[in-house]
Formats: structure tokens, sequence, C-alpha cells
């Protein structure tokens, strides 16, 4: 098969050292912030997308997707350990793994949530790998139609399947489409909505406004919120974070039917990230139900594994959403989307044409990413925990 | 972080009861009552003017661009005027709803002396929500404290001026220690060592490591 | 100065304004910036505070040029026949799922909130 041969092209270049090197630094930056109080997955990436500026365009973008999946963790460890996850989409594990670190499981915990997290992306890059030339030779007969209707679908899919409410969502929508009208309109050279300001000319940077909106703004909601005193005690990770046998087993087809809910979700946002999680954890809840010893509500492994799977395996296919099709389904997609322009490569059907070669490295990346992950994270997940319980005093 | 797709969702903290079985007060989904919580506490009720001032001035921004614009026509098809044009149109729409939903929202808590569910919302405000809604409430609602953020805004703006002229050290120096202060942290000296040092740092990292540079305003002599 | 405690996470924010700050400074070497990033910033507060979500913005600034420009396009070839963007089968499914997907959250969304006033 031709993609077994071009995926083989794409490890050798992600197994070069520098490019480990790379998504080994962007997996665990990712990580640390997102484990640190207050911040979460979607603030790591937009800190550290400038940073991964300065580099060559295959080595940020691998480092990028480092940054993406370490932050996805480093939520779901803040989850479990604080009982505050650092995005909606760890909500889920956090349930069933929070209790679970209340009982003295805080390891196991770990563990299972760090095997499911790769399990759901693994196979939901490997989907991903094996459809992409498909999609790409369908896609590859898009028009400016097609490409048309793609958009618009991403707009509706974000504002009003994603939001609570429609309205909300079109402000956000207005808001954005008004900043991306600034600046000068490529097709006829007329200059748009810049005030007379020279700088404007080239519309606002993406990093401008990810590094305003998402950090910043954050900055200003948090400092505001002085009141609140927030957080519970630190669970402290006793022991070494491996599964038994018997829990291997017992979290197995959870991690498997929660990547079953994730897989389609990364293309179809219907809810948001956060629905395939709840989706898996009523499913598990169910299931857990009819056994004979139920295990929810004093953390049960199932309850972590499914979500955990689910969580990544919508990460991972909305990313081979947004390689193959250049459909960004979610803020930090859309961020990722607008990294590949200022490279000069528009993700796409036509970035298999145009440079295949890249592409394949990056799914490649994504899998020495997840193992990455997966190393970083089994053993060192007391490590982690010791970096929340650094900083807490201090604060 | 309440983008959505990362970021903490406000979700409520539980009671300190902790039932296993679900009780009268666990979400619609099953989903636990002392389910995870936030790191900062929700903001207060939606459907406030403010946002649709916001949105009003979007309008405003877009309908002032278009009356100016000094187009140069496209040869076929639409113009550069086209797009802004349905954007402007759908900005109006939006400002329009927000103002009449706001309206609502203060006639409903005018009348019956509380938050009804709002209109934008899809739940409605019960606190005992299943994670994951945007709508929820905790009873703990920390009121907003503008001062701090209005503090920790201007030092930034500060911050911003004097970066060209005082160079690097000085200005990040006094973006982390007045930051730190504007939040009330009394340890001044030692804020101050810690500044100087992440902004010697930073300097030297990316000056000498990314090769980026950093200005060196007043200090750049030495 | 009142005798308010410090904010629980003081080092952090200010850790995070100086590495934001930082980030944009060094990428783009522009003051003017810096400025559209305080402003961005004061704005993406006020969305947080009204919730309003923050990631439809982002793809709407990334993706809405690139709409124009290919909604330009249809409409230049077709020239002007607003048919064209439904004529071709790929088009028709696209916008078909777009429908299903929002019966979909509408859908849970009734559900939910009937669910939860009873």
């Amino acid at each position: 098969m031709e993609a077994l041969s071009d995926l083989a092209g794409g490890f050798s270049t992600a197994l070069s050292p520098i490019n480990i090197l790379w998504v080994f630094l962007g997996a665990v930056l990712g990580t640390a912030v997102g484990v640190l109080p207050g911040l979460g997955s979607a603030m790591a990436v937009a800190l550290l997308l400038p940073v991964t500026f300065a580099l060559d365009p295959t080595g940020a973008l691998i480092m990028f997707a480092g940054v993406y999946y370490g932050g996805l963790f480093g939520d779901s460890i803040t989850g479990i350990l604080l009982n505050t996850p650092g995005n909606s989409s760890a909500i889920a594990t956090t349930i069933e793994g929070h209790k679970m670190a209340l009982d003295g499981r805080a390891s196991q915990a770990l563990a299972t949530s760090a095997i499911g997290a790769f399990t759901g992306g693994l196979i939901a890059t490997t989907v991903v790998a094996l459809g992409a030339p498909l999609f790409a030779s369908l896609a590859s007969a898009f028009g400016p139609a097609e490409f048309f209707a793609l958009t618009a679908f991403a707009f509706v899919a974000t504002a009003f399947v994603v939001a609570d409410s429609a309205l909300k969502g079109l402000v956000a929508l207005v808001i954005g489409f008004t900043i991306g009208v600034i600046g000068i309109d490529t097709q006829t050279g007329t200059v748009r909505y810049t005030l007379g300001i020279p700088q404007l000319f080239d519309g606002i940077g993406v990093v401008v406004i990810t590094v305003g909106l998402l950090a910043l703004g954050e900055v200003l909601f948090v400092a505001s919120r002085r009141g609140y005193a927030g957080g519970d005690q630190l669970v402290s990770v006793k022991g070494r974070p491996f599964l038994s046998r018997a829990e291997f087993r017992d979290a197995l087809p959870a991690w498997l039917r929660g990547t079953a809910f994730g897989v389609p979700f990364g293309v179809i946002p219907v809810g948001g990230s956060e629905v395939p999680t709840f989706l898996s954890y009523g499913t598990e809840r169910r299931l857990d139900a009819r056994r004979e010893k139920p295990m929810f509500g004093r953390g049960a492994i199932r309850g972590v594994a499914g979500p955990e799977a689910a969580g990544n395996a919508t990460a991972g296919t909305a990313m081979g959403a947004l390689l193959v099709l250049g459909l960004p389904t979610s803020a930090t997609a859309a961020v990722l989307l607008s990294a590949f322009q200022q490279f000069g490569i528009p993700p796409g059907p036509l970035l298999f044409e145009r440079a295949g070669g890249l592409v394949w490295a990056l799914i490649a990346s994504l899998f020495v990413g997840l193992f990455v992950l997966l190393v970083l994270n089994l053993p060192f997940a007391p490590l982690w925990a010791k970096l929340l319980l650094i900083p807490r005093p201090y604060l | 972080m309440s983008a959505s797709d990362g970021g903490s969702h406000p979700v409520r903290a539980g009671g300190p009861a902790d039932a296993p079985a679900a009780t009268a007060a666990d979400a619609p989904d099953g989903t636990p009552a002392d389910g995870p919580r936030a790191l900062t506490a929700p903001a207060p009720s939606p459907g406030s003017f403010a946002m649709a001032a916001v949105v009003t001035g979007f309008a405003l921004y877009l309908t002032y661009g278009l009356l100016t614009l000094d187009a140069v026509e496209a040869e076929e098809g639409p113009g550069p005027a086209f797009f802004p044009t349905l954007v402007m149109v759908l900005a109006w729409a939006v400002a329009v709803g927000l103002v009449v939903d706001a309206v609502r929202q203060r006639r409903a808590v005018a009348r019956t002396g509380a938050a009804p569910a709002p209109t934008t919302g899809g739940t409605n405000g019960a606190p005992l929500q299943a994670p994951g809604t945007q709508e929820d409430r905790t009873e703990e609602g920390a009121p907003t404290d503008w001062r701090s953020a209005v503090l920790v805004a201007a030092v930034f703006a500060v911050f911003v001026a004097v970066l060209e002229p005082l160079g690097w050290l000085l200005a990040g120096t006094w973006l982390f220690w007045g930051t730190a202060q504007a939040l009330g942290s009394r340890r001044r000296l030692f804020d101050l060592g810690v500044a100087l040092a992440i902004a010697s740092i930073v300097q030297l990292a990316f000056g000498a490591g990314l090769g980026l540079t950093l200005p060196a305003g007043v200090l750049g002599a030495f | 100065m009142g005798e308010a405690p410090a904010h629980p996470q003081a080092v952090p924010v200010a850790g995070i304004s100086v590495f934001a700050g930082l980030g944009i400074y060094a990428s783009t070497g522009s003051t003017v910036d810096l400025w559209l990033l305080l402003l961005l910033g004061l704005l993406g507060f006020l969305m947080r505070r009204h919730e309003v979500p923050l990631a439809p913005v982002l793809i709407a600034v990334i993706l809405g040029p690139i709409a124009e420009t290919n909604l330009r396009n249809t409409l230049a070839i077709s020239q002007g026949d607003l048919g064209a963007l439904v004529a071709s089968p790929t088009t028709v499914v696209i916008y078909a799922l777009l429908a299903v997907a929002v019966v979909l959250a509408v859908v849970g969304k009734v559900r939910s909130s009937r669910s939860a006033d009873v």
C-alpha cells in the first residue's frame, strides 16, 4: 500500500534526532503548562505558539503537535489530582479520576489516563493515516464552492453547535470576521479597515489574536476573580503508576469504547470536544451499574479509561481533519492552521500533492509524540504531581 | 479558559454529601453532584448590555469602514465590499438581538426579583448542571474585582509604553513586579528580585538561544 | 491599599503576562502589536466574563478570509449565479451534514433543558 511507504518516509523524517527533540520538548512544555493550576491546554498552545515560530516549519509544527497532546494530558493530571480539569474535555475524566485519587489510587488513575490517552490518540491517528490518501484524492476535486461549503460548516459547527447559545456563538463569529477583514484585500489590492495605520495593512496576526484573547484575556479574567479562594487540597501520589493485570483488563474495553466514541467527533464536532467524553462516561456508568460490584462513585477505572480515550481520539481525528481537509474544528486547530499558513503551506487536499512529505512527517510525529507522552507520563506521573506541590504554598 | 475547545469549564462544586447513588442533586445525565470545579468562579449572569455595546461598536466600525472604503473594483465577481457588507449586516442583527435579550433580562429581573432562564442559554440556571454547560451558577459566585483587572491592564500598558525607551530588562521587570503587586502580593522586595531574575534570564535565553533581539534601551550603553 | 488578601494566583498571572508580552514582541518586534495585544486582552476578558465562546473567534479570523476568497471566486466563475454554491454533490453533502449537526444540537439542548426543569 502506498500509504504505508509514505508513512515510512514520514517516520524517517520524524525520527531524525532534531525532530525528536522538538516533539519531546513540545510534549514536556505542553504537559508542564497544562499541569500548572489555572492553566490548561489552550493556554499552553497560546503561549508556546510564538516560540514555535522561531523554528523551521517542520520542527515548529512537530513541536506544536507535542505541545497540544502534552497540554491535553496536563489537563487530566490537574483534574485527577486537584479536581480542577484544565480543559472541558477533561471534566468527565475528573469525575471518577479524582475519586480514585482520594481513595489513594492516584497513580493508577494517572496510569489509566495516560494509557487511555495513548490508545485513543493512536487509533485515531491510525485511522487518519489510513484514510488520508483516500480523503485527499476525494478532496482534490474540490473547487471554490466546495471549500466555501467546508468553511460554512466550520462556522456553523463551532458557533452554533458547540456553544451553548446561538446568539453568543454569532457574537464570536462577528468579532472574528471583523478582525479577519482588516487588511489589504488580496484580490483587488484595496485597503480595508486599517484606520490609516500601516502596520495593519497585513491584518492582525493570528499569534497576537491568540495570545491576546486567550492568554491575556484569561490573565485579566483571573485577576478579576480575586475573591475566589479556589482549589481543593492536592492529593499526593503514592506508589508507582502501574496497573495490575486485573486493572488493565478492566480498563481495556473502556479504552476501546471510548475511542469509538471519540473518533467521529473530531470531524463533526457536535457539541464540542466534551461530548464524546460525556457519552463515554455515561455509557461506562450504565454498563458498570449492571455488574455485581458497581464501582462508579467510588473511583472506577473505567470512568477514567473511557472518557480519556474518547477525548484524545477526538483530538486525533480533529488533527487529521485539519491536515487532510484543512478544516479546523476547534480553536487550537484554527491556530495550527494559521501556523501552516504562516509557513506558506496551507493544509488541505492540495497539501498532499504539494508537500506530501511534510504531511506524512507530521502524521508520523503525531505517533512519535504519543509514544513520547506515554513514556513521559507513565513513570513520571508522580513527578508532575510534585510540580503541583511546589508552587502551591508560594501561590 | 472557556474557549469551547479548551479551558476549564465553570462547573459547580458539590456539597459535602458524597452519595455514589444518583440523587436528586445529580445532573440529568447522571454525573454526580460533587463533580469537578473550576479554578475560577464562573462569571455573573449573562445578558447584560456590555456585550451588546461591544458588538454595536463592531457594527459601527464595519459600517464606517464600508463608507470610507476606497474600493478598487474586481474584474469579475463581487468586489472588496461584498464580504464586509455581509458581516456588517450580521453584526447589526446580532447587536439588535443582544439588546433585545438584555432588555428582556432586565425586565424579568425587575418583575420577579430573580434572574430567569436566559433566553441566550440552552439550559436554565439551576445550579445542579451537568458539567460542560455554560449556564452554571455556583452559590458562591465571586463578584468581579474590577480594580485588580484594571490595574493589571494598566501595568501592561505602562510596560508597552516604556519597552522601547527603557529596554527589556527594566520593562520586563516592571511588568512582573507591577502585576504581582497589583494583585496584592506583599513581598515587595522579593518579587522585585524575582522579576529582575526572570527578565534577565529571558533576555539571555532569547538573545543567545534563539537569536531574537530584545531592545536594550537605556541599559544598552553597557 | 485595603486589607484584602493577595490574589492566590498573583505570581503565575504575572509570569504569564511577562511570557505573553515577551513572546509577542520577540516574534514580531512591533509595539503596535503589543497595544493590539492589550486591546484584545480586554476584549477577551469581556468575552470570558459574559460567557461568549472564544473558539469561533479564532476560526472566523482564520477561515473568514478563506471563505471570502472562495465565495467570491465561486460567484465570479458563475457570473453571479448563487446556485453555483450548491451545484455539486459534494457541497450538497456538506450542507446536509451541517443541517444534521444543527438538528442534533438543537434536539440535545431542548432535551436537556426539559429534564433540568423537571
